[in-house]
């Protein structure tokens, strides 16, 4: 009974932070039609600035966040701006070979740059825990879900409150209509980039606060980007929430019964059947209907 | 991409060089056409001259050579070719991208070193299970996988490389994360490293061969009348899941073929080195840099890309090499679009791209 209290309490903060994550990915995708294949390496980035940070100005990882947030944002646009917007016109998956290529390139180069020796983020808060009728709630698990709550809110707010997001939105069902209607798609397609990007950096700094960390685990963000999205859908941050949550409590279900190798298997098992059974999450109007 | 083929395919039908599209297509719409045959007749013998003299170049230096790091620098050029072409099938004709070239190979090279082991077989003769294998992994995963268009279908080929690498570093018949040996040929050094040479030169010859008459043939019309528009392909009675099934089922077969070889040569494998994703971003790399639309662009860009690294970095393994690799990748996906057999071919023949 505790066991399951607790892995419902850890499942729900740790889905939190994959919902950040999972945010990311499906706004690009949404709207831009894109799939952000360098999703998982931007994530692993952002954990090595939170690292350095930490290490070398002893900034705390909760104000790396407000830090990382606006340095991804404005990198991300000006990537889009420069690199990305033509490839995109022509065509998505020309856009997405790009990223492809930004995935290599920027693995390589963080691997130069921070080594591939697994580190971890020790704040005050990392090794402290309360118990809430018989869970375990460990301190950082917590401070990382508010901070991704928050930062949830505030897109949802950005999404449906603004004119920009209500133009994010636009673009998202018909980049033609909302074209005729005079939104200036491409800086809005801009804004949209950096805005997914910069969440992926804000779930970066959250997961190297709770996870030991080293560059391969990138794919496993990428993976883990796709499994929310593809549980949850396109349809806006309550889907993500959906998926990040059901991720969460499956990794602290597989985790209880399975040794690490395995349910990694599984995991990517139960992702690419459920991607060939049900492309439906990742944006249904991709499955063939013929 | 898609604006060159239609003005391709607006193309008045009574042109000499579309004969070839013509005899094997009638019946279908506009859209089939042949990207070869566009080529006029001088370029065309040219390019056979060229293919031809530089056969014959290749061959001299592989029975003659003394320099045993050019010869395996060869080999490697050679090896990329050939799983480039195989690619180049389902990917530049048929315009899904995949992702996961290392998948197919990983799992020959791995069917190679099970059987081989198993039944005292040289590795070399397990040439027919490593291509049959993977062959049919991508029959039973294919079409379901195929149902899903475009981006989401590289997403399956990206996430099934990562988790069959897993599963391969877990089970007990792959030896887990150590890998596995393979016993080598009993040869002296200088010959065996022949021995692969022509194994790879010849694979090249045949596969590009293959791969060309397939871009010719009513089969290839189909999978350019799939990459310009699945529906209306559908419509006017493509069968377009067999025909893009299949043409996975080839690159996976062939895939796998050269990961029986690479594992007989190398005579060690393990999870990270076979199932690698600079292997299939070396591929993907080789058709962007050559251009990937024509039989001819792999080759190209599998020379290189290759050569490239050789001159510039230490390996195209290393950190360096995938550097270089993701850079050459995010520059042409950006700034050429049809590769360097595309700007060849917009000079050469006036096509318009």
């Amino acid at each position: 009974m505790t066991t399951a209290f607790q892995i419902i309490v850890s499942g729900i903060l740790l889905g939190l932070i994959y919902t950040l994550i999972g945010a990311g990915l499906a706004i690009v995708l949404g709207v831009l039609r894109i799939v952000n294949l360098a999703q998982g390496i931007l994530i692993m980035i952002s954990s090595f600035l939170a690292w350095d940070l930490l290490v070398h100005w002893g900034i705390d990882p909760i104000l790396s966040v407000l830090i990382i947030i606006p340095i991804f944002f404005v990198a991300a646009s000006a990537g889009e701006v420069v690199m990305l917007r033509a490839p995109a016109r022509e065509s998505p998956d020309r856009a997405m070979l790009l990223l492809f290529g930004v995935l290599m390139a920027a693995e390589a180069l963080a691997s130069i740059g921070w080594t591939t020796d697994t580190r971890s983020i020790d704040v005050g808060y990392a090794y402290t825990s309360f118990k809430v009728g018989g869970a375990v709630i460990p301190e950082d698990y917590l401070v990382m879900a508010a901070v991704a709550v928050v930062l949830l809110g505030l897109t949802e707010l950005l999404l449906y409150r603004t004119l920009l997001g209500k133009a994010m939105r636009a673009v998202g069902q018909s980049r033609q209509s909302a074209e005729i209607l005079g939104i200036n798609s491409a800086w809005v397609a801009t804004a949209v980039f950096g805005l997914g990007v910069a969440l992926a950096g804000a779930a970066g700094a959250a997961l190297g606060v709770l996870f030991p960390f080293n560059i391969e685990l990138q794919s496993q963000w990428l993976a883990y980007s796709f499994i929310v999205v593809l549980i949850g859908g396109l349809g806006g941050l309550r889907g993500s929430l959906v998926g990040g949550l059901a991720l969460g409590l499956g990794q602290e279900l597989f985790s209880q019964f399975l040794s690490l190798g395995v349910a990694s298997v599984v995991l990517y098992g139960i992702l690419a059947v459920a991607l060939m059974v049900r492309g439906g999450g990742l944006g249904a109007a991709k499955v063939r209907r013929i | 991409m898609r604006t060159e083929t239609a003005t391709q395919a607006a193309r008045p039908v009574a042109q000499p060089v579309a004969l070839g599209a013509t005899r094997h297509a009638r019946g279908h719409a506009r859209v089939i056409f042949d990207v070869l045959t566009t080529n006029s007749r001088p370029w065309r013998i040219t390019g056979w001259v060229v293919f031809l003299v530089g056969l014959g170049l290749l061959v001299a230096f592989g029975l003659t050579t003394t320099q045993l790091g050019t010869l395996r620098l060869g080999t490697t050029v050679l090896m990329y070719v050939v799983l480039t072409l195989a690619w180049s099938v389902l990917s530049g004709l048929g315009g899904y991208l995949n992702f996961g070239m290392a998948l197919f190979f990983g799992i020959g090279a791995y069917t190679t070193a099970i059987v081989a082991s198993h039944s005292g077989l040289p590795p070399l003769a397990t040439f027919w299970a490593a291509g049959a294998v993977p062959a049919i992994f991508a029959a039973v995963i294919g079409v379901p996988a195929l149902r899903l268009r475009g981006a989401y279908f590289a997403i399956v080929t990206f996430v099934l490389t990562l988790a069959v690498e897993e599963l391969v570093t877990v089970l007990g018949i792959t030896n887990g994360a150590l890998g596995m040996y393979i016993t080598p040929m009993a040869m002296s050094l200088r010959a065996s490293d022949q021995v692969y040479f022509f194994i790879f030169l010849a694979g090249s010859v045949l596969v590009a061969l293959v791969v060309r008459q397939m871009g010719r043939s009513r089969f290839g019309s189909h999978l350019v009348a799939i990459r310009e528009d699945e529906d209306a392909a559908e419509i006017m009675g493509v069968p377009t899941t067999r025909v893009k099934t299949l043409a996975f089922v080839f690159g996976a077969g062939v895939a796998g073929m050269v990961g029986c070889v690479y594992a007989a040569q190398l005579y060690y494998i393990a999870p990270p080195t076979t199932f690698s994703f600079s292997l299939s971003l070396n591929v993907v790399v080789a058709a962007i840099v050559g251009g990937y639309q024509t039989w001819v662009g792999p080759l190209v860009g599998a020379l290189a890309t290759q050569l490239a690294y050789e001159k510039f970095v230490s390996s195209s393994d290393g950190l360096q090499g995938t550097l270089a690799l993701g850079a050459l990748l995010i520059l042409f996906a950006r700034f050429v679009p049809g590769g360097i057999a595309g700007v060849f071919r917009r000079r050469g023949t006036k096509v318009t791209l």
